[in-house]
């Protein structure tokens, strides 16, 4: 059935290949970005491959404003209906070699990927339980998993983040809301050029994450690990005693 | 965010020589923008899509190489016209996935899907029908681009044709390609009726691409390089036209545009180096012209064009020496004479490759850079077997200036500046373009500098 998802951040590498999935199915799109000139770049490709409703919104999520603002933008420019469901893709990785020596920038990691992302997962939460229906689904991050000396101000974010959806999803059992934590590993995006190796096999390609999406909205599975690899990857590295952890490099 | 620069080690397809490079990724716009206004920062500047080239033309030790493949957004798709508009990092698998299902096909298109549109441009690629379509560049209706300044022109046949044919085949060098409006082709099916077709020397090969060409849209022919005496130059042709619903099997026929999805292999490992010699290079020659007798299929447009697509890093077979392209241009009054002396040169130094392959050229267009005019033309993989391989190349070079051929840049790692000079005698009307749009050489590679574009 034609639904309509509003997508966060949505020019980001992995929010650009989950969007074209759910266009693909022929779901309307709400696409809501910093920059509007990107947005709408996106918004016209997705029209010109599959023949959907595209709405763009200005939307950052540094402003708060407008993430308070963003259910009622997401719901009048759905002619007043709530959207079917929401992804919130979006987030900031600075290197932590930045962040170490300028603390605003650590938290501004906080504000942009868990503070702002957990007043709208609230609201939309809350939203979206009233009416009985309603998907959500969340991009985290593997590094939330354990806390490591190279990328604990990212990962902490995240970490936050996977333990308010977990939580959320929770909550609202049975209450026809499906709440999904999305935990990516390495994706080849531009966010990530620098820090990755994108030759690496456990590097996944933006499509591949956004096909384990799509098939965990269909399923309304809670948490996926993508590239399947990573869940037993990160259950290792949280298995590490913590005398031995401190000896690695990770 | 601006963009991170990151030394990174690249090398064209052919693996052949990787170097370190500064590659940058731009997420959007306005990080593209940012890259090129920054001239201190970035004074030399260098595009690269998915690097597909076999060469250096998209590897620059010297500069910034900039990554454009996520810049992929489709701008506009006119259904009934078939034009569609888009963003360089869009790649030709992209256009056809869209366009296919509504009756639209590539115009021409090269052997692989996995190039980005904005290569395709700077490469001028061509295909199995340039002798009745041209190449590619052809079918470009315009261009956007980003120039050394900073501005944002358009260009096309019409507006600014000196800019926009040096743009074509002009291997990035004259700015940065933002856009580019297609017009493809239509199709009524998603097939291809081939005919294979044996002939037993390189003779009875020119002889028989004479007699078909006018009667098949598509036509190639696999050579076996290793052929000697009665054998030099035995070929598989393989001649094409589109299908129509009505020749295919009556289960696709109720949908002609949807192809099956394949499961795709891949070259897990670099094969060792010493894994393809005269040998089993011989053998699989022997072996596929057997399995190949005369006949016609109906073929999807995957199984026809891009054979090798559904085999990921095939390139790993030539080990990680890696292997150069050679891909050579006769013009028609000397091609016999000259494809002859290449394929003798070829089988005298034992140089395996399996992947020879034979195609008659029609006329070129108004591009200076562009490869491609009337004759014949014949592409080999060399492995990097060192000084040998050296040496082969440049007796070959010798032959193509001799015979009045010339080199294709897309595919070429070694030539000299002498012999692109002689090949390209169109070189100087390029460089006044060149000249007028970035008069301080920031858009290169490290293939430009060594033949002769740009001042080393």
């Amino acid at each position: 059935m034609k639904q309509t998802y509003l997508i966060l951040g949505a020019t980001s590498g992995m929010a650009k290949a989950i969007a074209r999935k759910l266009a693909e199915q022929g779901h309307d799109l709400i696409l809501a970005g910093r920059s509007e000139g990107e947005t709408g770049l996106l918004g016209a490709d997705l029209q010109a491959r599959s023949q959907i409703q595209v709405k763009t919104l200005a939307f950052d999520a540094g402003r708060r404003d407008q993430v308070s603002g963003i259910l009622e933008a997401a719901r009048t420019s759905n002619d007043g209906e709530l959207p079917e469901g929401v992804v919130l893709a979006y987030g900031v990785m600075f290197p932590q070699t930045e962040t170490e020596k300028d603390p605003d920038r650590m938290v501004e990691t906080f504000e942009i990927n868990f503070v702002s992302a957990a007043r709208i997962l609230q609201d939309f939460g809350t939203a979206f339980a009233g009416r009985g229906r309603g998907v959500i689904v969340g991009i985290s991050s593997v590094a939330g998993d354990r806390g490591r000396g190279s990328n604990y101000h990212y990962g902490s974010s995240k970490a936050a983040l996977t333990a308010f959806l977990d939580g959320m999803r929770h909550r609202l059992q049975g209450s026809g809301v499906h709440v999904c934590t999305v935990l990516p590993g390495f994706v080849d995006t531009p966010m990530t050029h620098g820090i990755l190796d994108p030759n690496s096999p456990l590097c996944a390609k933006p499509e591949q994450v956004a096909r384990d999406v799509l098939k965990a909205i269909r399923r309304r599975r809670g948490r996926i690990y993508t590239l399947w690899p990573w869940r037993w990857i990160m259950m290792i590295i949280r298995h590490i005693p913590e005398a031995m952890f401190l000896k690695t490099k990770l | 965010m601006p963009s991170v620069t990151m030394e990174k080690s690249l090398s064209g397809w052919g693996g052949y020589h990787p170097v370190k490079c500064a590659v940058a990724v731009p997420a959007s716009r306005a990080d593209l923008r940012q890259l090129v206004a920054d001239a201190s920062g970035n004074p030399h500047l260098l595009i690269r899509g998915l690097g597909r080239s076999y060469g250096d033309s998209a590897v620059e030790p010297a500069g910034t190489v900039i990554l454009q493949n996520h810049l992929d957004r489709i701008r506009s798709f006119d259904r009934t016209a078939g034009l569609i508009r888009c963003e360089a990092g869009v790649t030709l698998e992209d256009i056809i996935q869209v366009a296919l299902p509504h009756g639209w096909f590539l115009p021409t298109t090269p052997g692989t899907k996995f190039v980005t549109l904005g290569g395709a441009v700077a490469a001028d690629v061509h295909g199995k029908n340039h002798h009745i379509d041209g190449s590619f560049g052809g079918w470009i209706r315009s261009l956007n681009l980003l120039l050394a300044d900073g501005s944002e022109c358009e260009c096309s046949p019409e507006e600014r044709p000196d800019l926009f044919w040096a743009t074509i085949g002009g291997m990035g060098l004259t700015g940065m390609i933002l856009e580019a409006a297609l017009q493809l082709r239509p199709c009524s099916s998603a097939y291809f009726r081939v005919t294979y077709r044996r002939c037993r020397n390189l003779e009875a090969t020119l002889r028989a691409i004479e007699e078909t060409d006018g009667s098949y849209t598509y036509s190639v022919g696999w050579i076996d390089c290793l052929g000697r005496g009665d054998r030099l130059g035995r070929s598989i042709l393989m001649l094409g036209n589109d299908a129509r619903p009505e020749d295919l099997p009556a289960k696709l026929r109720s949908q002609p545009f949807h192809v099956p999805r394949k499961r795709r292999k891949r070259v897990p490992i670099y094969f060792p180096d010493f894994a393809l010699n005269r040998l089993t290079v011989s053998a699989f020659n022997r072996f596929y012209y057997t399995v190949h007798p005369d006949r016609e299929v109906v073929v999807d447009y995957d199984t026809y064009f891009y054979p090798l697509d559904g085999i990921h890093d095939w390139n790993r077979i030539y080990g990680r020496r890696g292997f150069v392209q050679y891909q050579a241009l006769f013009p028609l009054a000397t091609a016999e004479r000259g494809l002859r002396r290449v394929l003798e040169t070829v089988a005298r130094f034992g140089l395996a490759s399996f992947l020879a392959v034979i195609k008659r050229s029609g006329p070129g267009n108004p591009s200076p850079l562009s490869y491609l005019f009337d004759g014949y033309t014949l592409a080999l993989d060399i492995p990097n077997v060192g000084p040998r391989m050296l040496e082969m190349s440049q007796q070959l070079d010798k032959i193509l200036l001799e015979e009045g051929g010339r080199l294709y840049l897309a595919k070429d790692s070694l030539m000299s500046s002498e012999t692109f000079r002689g090949m390209y005698p169109r070189m100087e009307e390029f460089l006044a373009v060149k000249r007028s749009v970035d008069p301080e050489n920031r858009f290169t590679s490290a293939q430009a500098r060594r033949v002769g574009l740009i001042p080393s």
